[in-house]
Formats: structure tokens, sequence, C-alpha cells
């Protein structure tokens, strides 16, 4: 398979000692995120995230299935990230590449192990039926950034995801259509967000240029990288440094305040594109939309 | 056409790294395609032709892992592909393609999958300039008995007898051909079958998928399809591929001057 192109030296340099001076070359600040792009598809749980060039798509299904025994009151919720030759040509199907395994880990330790979702509330009937839930990743065009933008992505996607209503009376369940009950959304205590940043050498005042949400050719260039999930709350869900140039315990600091300031912008974005999202889906029909809620009269 | 209901919604290279790439949203079941071409690149050893190009054809569902349904979509988009591009032109080399299920009303359906993948790729084909021999057009057709009461399907109906009009009345016993039905219209069909015609009226594909059993023989339900109404049926299906399905292309690659 095609390598990418490697950055020439001119090229290098140019973008280098740009970022010495707090430039870079799409004009953005250097601690400023592209365009965060939100929509939504016909289906609930499905969302497309553009971030400059860098476009994810993220789809959430779920299906009832039987408990793991040693995890009877617990739903399951698995996160699919494959990324295929479609968002650049260097990526293989069934050949992962580090960068592969690098997301999946980090999406498995923001979302999952900071239990953002609440897994004992997709039981249905303990040790016999829960709710397993998946979320598929497609990653469709690569501009840098992926890590960041498919954590929105799942998050966003999961924050719309509406599980169906399941009645339960003695051995029978009954799952309704969601033309017959409102569905509910999913219990999510908290929504971990990631920041990516990018460490770029040092600049004429010998301290090190971080750079957040840098594009491909900023992240082929870099000598190192961190990401660090927070949520809105400003809680430090995960920070991931592996490898890559040493960073001085203040940067971190600065970095770690940088990043729950940004989560919090990102986390209105999300809010402010669920609601009218919901407001669009309900238009003109907004009886049933109270209907669904219970703090209404009925 | 753009702004007739039978029209696809088609959206030239939404994503600007690849070569060549195209979305495609079904008019009546909202399936929604993506796909990306990217050639000529290079060939890993192992697949490498002497004197042809390679062309690999993936295609990557919306939900979990691609397996036996994805496969089976894959080769019957190679197959047709394989007599359309010209592979001698561009000998040791690869030529990509990457589709992508977006949306759709069942994600496991494959004729209604089928139509929308070959158009979308076929589309994204020539916004890569990949050169081919002539360029082609897929329609699905399903045969319905009764087709009154079903929403959304004005236009979309004609019968299989003496040719069709648009939005006549029919009876309800008649049966009658649905275009691009969607899951609810399928599920009600007799039989269904996937067509795709090149720009000169030339066969590339034929498949009655998930409705019949086999050659001319019935359907899944055992209501059976003779071959005399199959062959109005493809009869019609070449109408519409070359006449209409031409049309379409030309409308959407009109900005571009690629014809």
């Amino acid at each position: 398979m095609p390598k990418e192109p490697e950055i020439s030296l001119a090229e290098k340099t140019f973008v280098l000692e740009a970022l010495k001076q707090n430039l870079r070359i799409d004009g953005r600040d250097i601690h400023s995120f592209r365009d965060i792009q939100l929509s939504f598809g016909d289906d609930y749980g499905f969302v497309d995230v553009r971030l400059g060039k860098t476009r994810v798509l993220a789809r959430i299904s779920a299906e009832v299935i039987k408990p793991r025994q040693d995890r009877p009151f617990e739903g399951t919720f698995t996160i699919s990230t494959e990324m295929g030759p479609m968002a650049s040509p260097s990526f293989e199907v069934g050949r992962p590449t580090n960068l592969d395994h690098t997301l999946s880990r980090l999406l498995e330790k923001s979302i999952r192990r900071s239990t953002a979702l609440d897994l004992e509330s997709l039981c249905i009937v303990t040790a016999q039926r829960v709710w397993s839930l998946r979320a598929d990743l497609h990653f469709l065009s690569h501009d840098g950034n992926l890590i960041d933008t498919a954590c929105i992505a799942t998050i966003t996607a999961l924050a719309h995801f509406r599980l169906p209503v399941v009645t339960v009376s003695g051995e029978d369940i009954t799952i309704h259509p969601v033309t017959e009950r409102v569905p509910v959304p999913l219990s999510l205590l908290h929504w971990p967000i990631c920041v990516t940043f990018s460490f770029l050498g040092e600049d004429e005042d010998g301290e090190m240029v971080c750079v957040l949400d840098a594009t491909a050719q900023e992240e082929a260039l870099r000598e190192g990288d961190m990401t660090i999930t927070v949520n809105k709350n400003g809680e430090v869900c995960q920070i991931s440094k592996s490898g890559g140039v040493a960073v001085e315990a203040e940067t971190l600091m600065k970095c770690a305040r940088m990043a729950a300031e940004k989560v919090k912008g990102i986390d209105k974005l999300i809010t402010t594109a669920l609601r009218d999202d919901e407001v669009t889906r309900n238009k003109g029909n907004l009886d049933w939309l109270k209907e669904g809620r219970s703090e209404n009269e009925r | 056409m753009a702004s007739s209901p039978l029209a696809p919604e088609i959206s030239l290279n939404p994503l600007p790294q690849a070569d060549g790439s195209c979305q495609y949203t079904c008019p009546t079941s909202r399936t929604t395609i993506l796909t990306s071409v990217n050639g000529p690149l290079e060939v890993r050893p192992k697949d490498e032709l002497p004197s042809h190009a390679t062309i690999e054809v993936i295609v990557k569902p919306g939900i979990g892992v691609a397996g036996v349904r994805e496969t089976r979509l894959s080769s019957l988009i190679h197959s047709t592909l394989q007599s359309l591009i010209l592979t001698n032109h561009h000998p040791r080399t690869l030529i990509q393609i990457v589709a992508q299920i977006v949306q759709a009303e069942d994600h496991t359906s494959l004729p209604l999958l089928l139509t929308p993948l070959l158009n979308c790729t076929i589309l994204s084909l020539l916004i890569a300039g990949i050169p081919m021999r002539t360029v082609g057009w897929s329609v699905h057709l399903a045969v319905v008995q009764g087709a009154k009461g079903i929403k959304g399907v004005e236009g979309q109906v004609f019968k299989l007898e003496g040719g069709g009009d648009d939005g006549m009345e029919t009876e309800e016993s008649e049966e009658v051909v649905v275009r691009n039905p969607n899951s609810e219209i399928l599920s009600r069909a007799k039989s269904s079958h996937t067509l795709t015609f090149s720009k000169e009226g030339d066969i590339l594909l034929i498949e009655s998928l998930e409705c019949s059993q086999g050659s001319g023989g019935e359907s899944a339900d055992g209501q059976g399809w003779d071959i005399s109404d199959f062959l109005k049926l493809a009869e019609e299906g070449k109408r519409i591929c070359c006449e209409e399905g031409v049309e379409i292309i030309r409308e959407a690659l009109a900005d571009r001057k690629v014809f």
C-alpha cells in the first residue's frame, strides 16, 4: 500500500519556523480548534462530525443479549474503530496501524473506563437479558486529530441515541417499537472529551510549542503528543503520553487547564447541536414530545 | 431531473482527500452510500497483474464488521466494474474503491444496498478520472401485487402490460412493478430484480437477490415469476437505465465537463 508522502525539508522548515512565531499554516491561533460541524442522520444515534477536512461518522446500535456470567447486572458497550483506505490510502483493511491501536485504546480509556455510560442501566432482567450497545466509528477523511474527532463523535452519538422502551412482565419481555412508545435516552453520567496536544519544537524563548487540533501535516512533523480527557466539570479522566519528547510538569499543568477550558466550549456546542436537532425532529409535533416527558401533566 | 422525486440526491467529491468520491441517497428508501476511489495506486505484489490494473472493492457495513454479506456485495460490484473499467490502461497498478454504507433502512438487505452502491461507485469512478469503456446505471425493480395503499411510491409504479404510465390507477390484484422499492414494499414483493445496463443498453448485471431461487424459478414465497414477465421487466429496466440513468449522470456531472 502507498505510504504517506514524506514532508520535504523546505515544507518542514517553513511550518516549524512559522510556529515559532505563533503562526499556523491555516491561519488559526495555535491554541484553537477548527470549526466543529455536527450533523445528525434520520435515525437516532447517528452523527457526522467534521473538523476541517477530518470527517468521522459514528453510529450507535443496540441489541438484546444474555449478560456475561460474572457480570449479571451489566449491559455491554463496545466501540469499534476500524480504519479503511477511505480515510487515507495508507490505511489498509485488516492491518491496523499504530494510530488504530492508539485510537481504540484511548477511546476505551476515555469513555468506557471512565464509566461515562452507566452499564447497569442497560440491564433488563438480571442474568437473563441486557442491552448490548455498539458504537461503530467510520473514518471518512483524515486530516489530523482523528482522536478528538472520534471522541466527540462517540459522545455525541451516545447522547443522541434513544433506547426502545422495554416492559417486563414475569418472563415476558416486550420491546416497544419507536412508533409505539417514545424511546428513552441513555443514562450518560458525564461527557468525557479528548483534547490532543502536539509538541513541535521550541520557540524563541525556549518554551515548548504546543498546538491544539493538529492537521495531518502538523501531526507528521510533531515530536510528541499528549491526549488529556476531561469532562465539562473539569475532572481529568485520563492523560495519555506515550513516547515522544519529554514534557515539563509545568507544561502538563498548563495543558490540562487549557483542555478543561476547551472541553467546556465543545460541551456547549454538542448540547446546542443536540437541542437544535431535537427541535427540528419534532417540528409541528410538539405534543408528541411533551407526552414523552414525565414532568408534564397527563 | 434534479427536482423529480425519482432522482437520487448526489453530492460529488464530499471527501477532499480521495481522488474521487460521491455520496448517493436513494430517493425512496433513504439508503445513503459514500464511496471513494483512489487510483491508480501502487499495488501489493501478490495482487499485481502484468497487463491490467487490479480493481479492489471494499464494502464497509454501517453496523458491525464486514462479513459474508459485504464480501458478496463487493464481488458483485467488482464483476460489474471489471467490464466497465479499461484496466489495460494502467497495468500493474491498483484501483481502490471503498464503499461505506452510511445509512440504510435495513442494513442486512442485499438488494436494497446493491443499486445505490453500484450507482455511487460509477459516479465516483467518473470523478476520479478512471478510464472507462462506458458508463452504467443500476435500477432495482420489485414486482408487487396491487400497489394500492403503499405510501411514498408515487410516480415509481408502472404496469407490466403494455408499458406504464406514472401515477395511473391500478386494480387491487394487478401486478405492478415498483422502482427502487423501500423495505416495506420489498417485503410484499413477489420478486425483485437488480438490473444494470450500460449507456448503450448492454446488460452488465442481473441479480434477483433474496426473492428468487435460481434461474427463472420461484420466489422465496413460492409464488414464482415467469420468464415473460421478467423479459418485460428487463425491457423497462433497460429504458430506465439508458435514458433516465444516463440523464442523471449527465446532470450530476454537468458543471464538471466530463462528458
